[in-house]
């Protein structure tokens, strides 16, 4: 099977996939809106306009769902939120690869001191509840977003390198990882040439579901008031506004949610799908 | 047995200690003085001297970690810089409140998953199942901040059923419980679910089938009991996660427990209370998921002895 039909195998299988990748590549598209145009960037504060309910004219977007508690526009802040959290999530996930990937090679060649080293930092690392470890880093650096990815990251590599780490310990001992070896292959030559290709659909699969999960973690953080801070639009930030005003304008909860909702939905959609396409033992949970 | 304890003791140890240290030289070597934070920037220079002497950051950071260490090896948290109160006490009180919240919301992921896994299995394929599959997905990706929100607008604001927020009896209790639960029972209903069929579909269920045995007893007393296994290693992390992971669910239902602390200190720049309480949920943590490994080789004797 070549690579087009393989693409076509996993985003066609099934309505639900379908659907979450139009609605990722639509969320794609208009995460990039505040960069081409300011028009899209600045949030005016209006006051007139503070707490509006959602207008549906087709020719004013940003009323569509609303203005805010300094009447914003609720619509441009949805946009920019989509804008970080799509950034924040790739560049962690990225990160999270980055240095996952040499850790967990470097632990399931070389068994010994270095796989124990290895071993023990992602104890250590998994000692900490979920978030507990984001929220205190991010309370000791300050917020911003490489604070913000670094204390996502920290915590994060270790999903990435034990799903690596066991893909490798399996491959390495195939017949093709000893024959490259045998013929003087050097370590870096058999991780990159012929246990990374191998491992190639566990890592996509991994990281989809990752990526849902920084994604949450973010607004998670800003949700608590950590993380981006100043300058940026997190829908955790506008999560925890619009909590004050549920009873009267509920409007500026439910926009936010359904975002975060759709994009997450989607993306483990499609993880899901994945891993039914790629991995031909997976059973549909 | 007596050796697998004191390798749990030795790995108890050696993570405690590592958070511990973390934890100490997080607050140490990262800029920003503490007493900018409590006494304020505009403090007199004498006062702030003088805070910074009985708090003990005049010493070397070599005596001042030991001196953590000591305390920490006695029991001795610290004291919050804000009131001078022990440290302990309040975070056992909160504590408290916390296991409260997890046993319950701990039950209500119990009973669900049970149901969405029995469900999903028996009607496996049919329009009840895809619905199912479609809830948990969607309680997966709900966040407590989303789900919970949503609870409170529903029973709390609208229907005006169930109090807003607070940890007065009962009735507060449910919703948190119901945030906090949906979410673990969506992921063990499918886990359930799915080794429930790959069981049903085993030889002995055929043979317990043709012997006769109503569709009930074969059902509880063959495939349930072994198709249970997956499903309490999922249950016990979640147990580890519920004691230690409530944070958000915690700030958003307002309930007083060691996660609701744990911000307080962040609000108060407190390093005490702080790390008092990250080393606190990171031992319950580790202990929850040494219980978990427990619990399974008791339950699968293949994968003791070792």
């Amino acid at each position: 099977m070549n690579k087009s039909q393989l693409v076509k195998k996993i985003l066609l299988r099934d309505l639900s996939t379908q659907l979450s990748s139009i609605v990722l590549l639509t969320w794609l598209i208009l995460s990039l809106l505040p960069q081409f145009s300011d028009d899209w960037r600045e949030i005016e504060i209006n006051l007139p306009k503070t707490r509006l309910p959602p207008n549906f004219v087709l020719t004013e977007p940003l009323g569509w769902f609303g203005y805010d508690s300094v009447g914003a526009s609720v619509f441009l802040q949805i946009l920019n939120g989509a804008h970080t959290s799509i950034l924040v999530g790739l560049t962690t996930v990225a990160l999270c690869l980055l240095v996952g990937i040499p850790l967990a090679a470097f632990a399931a060649l070389n068994r010994g001191w270095i796989d124990l080293v290895i071993s023990r930092a992602m104890d250590i690392l998994l000692s900490f509840p979920p978030l507990v470890l984001p929220i205190t880093l991010t309370f000791f650096m300050g917020g911003g977003l490489f604070n913000t990815v670094l204390a996502l990251s920290l915590g994060g590599w270790i999903g990435s390198a034990k799903v690596i780490r066991g893909e490798f310990r399996s491959l390495n001992r195939r017949e093709f990882v000893e024959a490259a070896r045998a013929m003087g292959a050097g370590q870096w030559r058999i991780i990159v040439r012929h246990l990374l290709p191998h491992a190639a659909a566990p890592i996509l699969i991994q990281s989809t579901f990752a990526l849902a999960g920084v994604i949450l973690a973010e607004a998670g953080l800003s949700f608590l008031g950590l993380g981006l801070g100043e300058g940026y639009v997190s829908w955790g930030t506008l999560l925890s506004e619009a909590r004050s005003y549920l009873l009267e304008s509920p409007h500026l909860a439910i926009f936010p949610s359904l975002a975060l909702l759709s994009v997450v939905l989607s993306l483990n959609f499609l993880a899901e799908s994945l891993r039914l396409a790629l991995d031909p033992k997976a059973k549909s949970l | 047995m007596s050796r697998s304890w004191i390798g749990f003791l030795a790995r108890l140890i050696f993570v405690t200690f590592s958070v511990v240290s973390i934890v100490f030289f997080l607050q140490r070597l990262l800029p920003g003085s503490p007493v900018d934070a409590v006494l304020g920037p505009e403090a007199l220079h004498s006062d702030k001297q003088r805070w910074l002497a009985t708090h003990g950051f005049n010493k070397s950071l070599s005596e001042q970690y030991f001196a953590y260490i000591w305390n920490l090896v006695r029991g001795d948290f610290g004291t919050r810089w804000m009131d001078g109160r022990p440290v302990w006490p309040l975070m056992a009180e909160r504590f408290l409140q916390t296991i409260r919240l997890a046993g319950s919301a701990f039950s209500v992921s119990l009973c669900c998953a049970f149901l969405f896994g029995v469900v999903g299995a028996l009607k496996a394929g049919s329009k009840t199942d895809k619905w199912l599959a479609v809830f948990s997905l969607l309680f997966i990706s709900a966040p407590s901040f989303i789900s919970g929100t949503a609870l409170l607008w529903f029973f709390s604001v609208w229907l005006d059923l169930l109090p807003l927020t607070g940890s007065q009896g009962w009735k507060s209790l449910v919703l948190p419980s119901v945030a906090l639960g949906i979410t673990l029972a969506a992921i063990t209903g499918r886990m359930l679910r799915a080794s429930l069929l790959e069981v049903l579909n085993e030889d002995y269920i055929r043979t317990a089938n043709s012997k006769g045995l109503s569709r009930t007893r074969v059902f509880m007393a063959h495939a349930l009991k072994n198709a249970l296994l997956p499903s309490i290693t999922v249950l016990g992390l979640q147990m580890g996660s519920l004691l230690g992971g409530a944070i958000i669910t915690e700030q958003v239902f307002t309930w007083p427990g060691l996660g609701s602390l744990m911000m307080e200190a962040i609000g108060q720049r407190d390093y005490n209370l702080l790390s008092g309480c990250v080393v606190l949920l990171a031992i319950v943590h580790v202990c929850a998921a040494a219980l978990v490994d427990a619990v399974h080789q008791c339950v699968d004797p293949r994968l003791g002895g070792s």
